[in-house]
């Protein structure tokens, strides 16, 4: 979770995933301002197929942000109030939440 | 137009980019479509055409009668608006700036013209829209040559300032028993086509979700 939060120092993530987050930053502070250098850079790394896919991973994901509008009328909990839930979608979409012990 | 490589074969750059990703393509015209049934439509295309102006979404402001975008830049001052609809517009605003801090006001503002059910319902319909937008504006995808005329939808007698009542104003329950059925299952199809889409490895998907979880103040 560091290496994301900071991911411009990270030493574990790669170039590109550097690049799809940077996109990702774009996507969610300033979509209509994708600058020349990182158009270039993303080109750099994805093919157009692929670069479809992670604006579609970038909506996907965002569905979070209705829930956490509706503050309580959201009434589900975090798993804990302290920190991130991991969790992944399995081939099914289904959510699946990891066990924290 | 847009920044990626993609030949526009029809003309609409729409069509082309999102056409590398069909099957995901009309799931998302499918939940805009669910989107519009699921709320009022004129109030919630007023809404997308707004978020649209502040993200500089080109193509979904293609069409659009340029009196209404003149009135939507300026609804504040402008008497176009209704109480109700200038109610949905600062949410939707406040929304696409920053949704983690829509203040106490605002969503009161509207909860006087939306019941509970209702108001779920809007907020995820917009956010389809909002998203859509998003994606538009990061692409940097071109209008349509020949865009069909918008809104495309009638004010309906509702943008009137008529103030919640009946059962559906005191329904109760959770987020996930308010939003309409249909909504839900479309959404849940989507992410299943979403996450089986494998061009991106694991390791860039789980870094962006963990990336978003943490912007958008989730933790879930």
């Amino acid at each position: 979770m560091d290496d994301v939060r900071a991911y411009e120092a990270s030493d574990s993530l790669s170039g590109a995933q550097k690049v799809a987050l940077r996109l990702h930053d774009a996507f969610l502070v300033h979509p209509g301002h994708v600058s020349p250098a990182l158009r270039a850079e993303a080109l750099a790394h994805f093919t157009a197929p692929q670069l479809v896919e992670l604006a579609l991973k970038f909506y996907f994901w965002s569905s979070n942000r209705p829930t956490v509008a509706l503050g309580t009328l959201a009434a589900d909990a975090p798993h804990d109030p302290n920190r991130l839930t991991s969790f992944h979608y399995d081939d099914e979409g289904r959510y699946i939440v990891h066990s924290s012990t | 137009m847009t920044w990626l490589p993609v030949r526009a074969e029809s003309g609409s750059e729409r069509d082309g980019v999102f056409g590398l990703m069909p099957d995901v393509d009309e799931l998302l015209c499918d939940i805009l479509s669910v989107a519009d049934q699921i709320s009022d439509p004129w109030l919630l295309e007023c809404c997308h055409f707004r978020q649209s102006q502040l993200m500089s979404a080109r193509a979904a402001l293609a069409g659009v009668d340029a009196s209404l975008l003149a009135d939507l830049e300026n609804w504040h001052a402008s008497a176009f608006f209704s109480n109700r609809e200038r109610a949905a517009l600062s949410y939707a605003e406040q929304y696409h700036l920053d949704h983690d801090v829509i203040s106490d006001e605002q969503k009161d503002q509207l909860s006087r013209y939306l019941a509970p059910r209702e108001f779920v319902n809007f907020v995820w319909a917009l956010h389809a829209y909002e998203a859509y937008a998003r994606v538009l504006a990061l692409l940097d995808i071109a209008p349509d040559p020949n865009p069909a005329a918008k809104p495309r939808h009638r004010r309906s007698g509702a943008a009137e300032d008529g103030r919640t009542s009946g059962t559906d104003a005191t329904a109760e329950g959770g987020m996930w028993s308010l939003l309409d059925p249909a909504f839900g299952n479309v959404y849940r199809t989507l992410a299943q086509a979403v996450v089986r889409q494998k061009l991106i490895d694991e390791v860039t998907s789980e870094a962006i979700r963990l990336h978003n979880a943490s912007h958008q103040g989730c933790q879930y």
